[in-house]
């Protein structure tokens, strides 16, 4: 029977567990504290459930970027749900406001006007500041996923 | 470093007679975080123009500046972060890209810097998530600087509390630990063994080794800025990649706590001096709550100025950009 003190004590490493963060000996007292204690072991199989359902709400979001690019080959950029779904409000963004248009890109090549192309450099300013201090990293990133939301 | 008695703490706190080296220490931990492992959940609000957007954020840290996020709620939903090694990655469903590649930071200059360009005043510690905490605010000395504060965990200095404020006065962020557990020891956080690079947007700023490798990656001398902001330096020379094939030079200013960038538009070896032909448009603002941003032109090269200092200053700054 695993005591109270010894459920903390796993608990508060189960995410750490599941990442492959532990040390082997770490690792190793979680495993067999799990098969052992069934409180424990739910507790590890909900936030397993967790991360699954983030994966399928990941899943959920992987829609080609109306602008992509045929002439590329896809790029895992795009893919990401921070950076993905510029959509159609790009694309009519980018008829109405693109401005000019260098000869040889793509007919469907992503926003190159003032308006469009400035969001991306807002979040290439403010992910930077991630590094520098200058930023709150969470911030950051809701920042970035915020401006790319259509 | 030295550590003082929890009794003499608090009478040098109230006595406003802080050493000068913990205060850096404290600056220190609160921007780049602690040396103590941890694990717990955030909430955050950030401002934009329709109103404050919330976020909830699982956080864990492995002390050694490894943090990965789980974001659960809000824009970033669904995504997870990892910040290792100076980068910034994200997971989609089972792979890893890079989305930043951040320009290393020379902390203790920041740190000095920091202090030249703002008053920082450490409060009497308080409790907070049942642990003792220290307030920590940064007043800007001029006033077109945005401010800050933290809320540190006195025995870690975690950063429980986090907010940034806009020169005008906003508050444009507000993130805060609503529980957090401090852990042993935990293996570092690795980057991803395997991981795409972001091809182009946000995630392709590329910080290079000087201004002669910017010039080299393309092709043009940089125009920049006459006029730079008291207490500002070069902190970063690198480059954008955009979606259509052009590289973006982008040089980036620092303070410390306050940032400025300096992209020019159509860095592209088949078409230097993109734009040449049509006249110079009116430079054209674009600044909310977040940042104060600008588009202008000289000599038919396009420059964007993004910054979070206040709009006043950045069109100074935008100014001075020779013809």
């Amino acid at each position: 029977m695993a005591m109270k003190g010894d459920c903390d004590w796993i608990r508060d490493r189960l995410a750490a567990f599941r990442s492959g963060w532990l040390d082997a000996g770490e690792s190793q007292r979680v495993q067999t504290h799990l098969e052992s204690c069934a409180a424990c072991s739910k507790e590890a199989e909900r936030d397993a459930d967790l991360v699954l359902a983030l994966g399928a709400a990941m899943a959920d979001e992987r829609v080609a970027p109306a602008w992509s690019p045929e002439a590329r080959p896809m790029r895992r950029w795009v893919l990401s749900p921070v950076f993905a779904l510029p959509g159609i409000a790009a694309v009519a963004l980018a008829a109405t406001l693109l401005w000019s248009r260098p000869s040889g890109e793509a007919p469907n090549a992503p926003p190159t006007s003032v308006e469009a192309a400035e969001p991306d450099l807002a979040s290439a300013h403010v992910m930077a500041g991630v590094a520098d201090g200058s930023s709150d990293p969470t911030r950051a990133i809701v920042l970035a996923a915020y401006r790319r939301k259509p | 470093m030295r550590r003082i008695p929890a009794s003499i703490l608090g009478l040098l706190l109230c006595s406003g007679a802080w050493p000068s080296d913990d205060t850096e220490r404290l600056l220190a931990q609160a921007l780049w975080g602690p040396s103590t492992p941890y694990s717990g959940t955030q909430s955050s609000l950030v401002a934009t123009g329709a109103g404050d957007v919330r976020s909830i954020v699982r956080v864990e840290g492995d002390g050694r500046g490894g943090v990965r996020r789980t974001f659960l709620d809000g824009p970033a939903k669904g995504l997870v972060t990892l910040e290792a090694d100076g980068h910034i990655y994200s997971k989609s469903a089972a792979s890893w890209t890079e989305i930043g590649h951040m320009p290393s930071a020379d902390r203790a200059t920041a740190v000095r810097s920091i202090l030249q360009s703002y008053v920082v005043r450490i409060s009497t510690p308080s409790t907070f998530l049942g642990r003792r905490a220290i307030a920590i605010e940064a007043k800007p000395r001029h006033s077109f600087n945005p401010s800050r504060r933290w809320l540190v965990d006195a025995a870690t200095g975690l950063a429980l509390k986090d907010e940034m404020i806009a020169p005008n006065g906003s508050r444009r962020s507000l993130t805060q630990f609503t529980d957090v557990r401090f852990l042993g020891s935990v293996a570092a956080f690795e980057p991803p063994d395997a991981r795409a690079s972001a091809a182009y947007g946000p995630g392709s700023f590329e910080p290079l080794a000087s201004r002669e490798a910017m010039i080299r990656a393309t092709g043009i001398q940089p125009v920049l800025p006459k006029h730079v902001p008291q207490g500002y330096r070069v902190s970063a020379y690198g480059i954008v990649h955009a979606a259509n094939g052009r590289i973006m030079p982008a040089v980036r200013y620092t303070d410390g706590l306050s940032a400025f960038t300096v992209f020019e538009r159509g860095g592209n070896r088949r078409r230097r001096g993109y734009g040449w032909g049509r006249p110079e448009r009116e430079p054209e603002w674009r600044s909310d709550v977040q940042r104060s941003a600008v588009v202008v032109e000289r000599s038919g090269r396009s420059f964007v100025l993004i910054g979070d200092l206040a709009e006043s200053e950045l069109r100074r700054v935008a100014d001075s950009i020779p013809s």
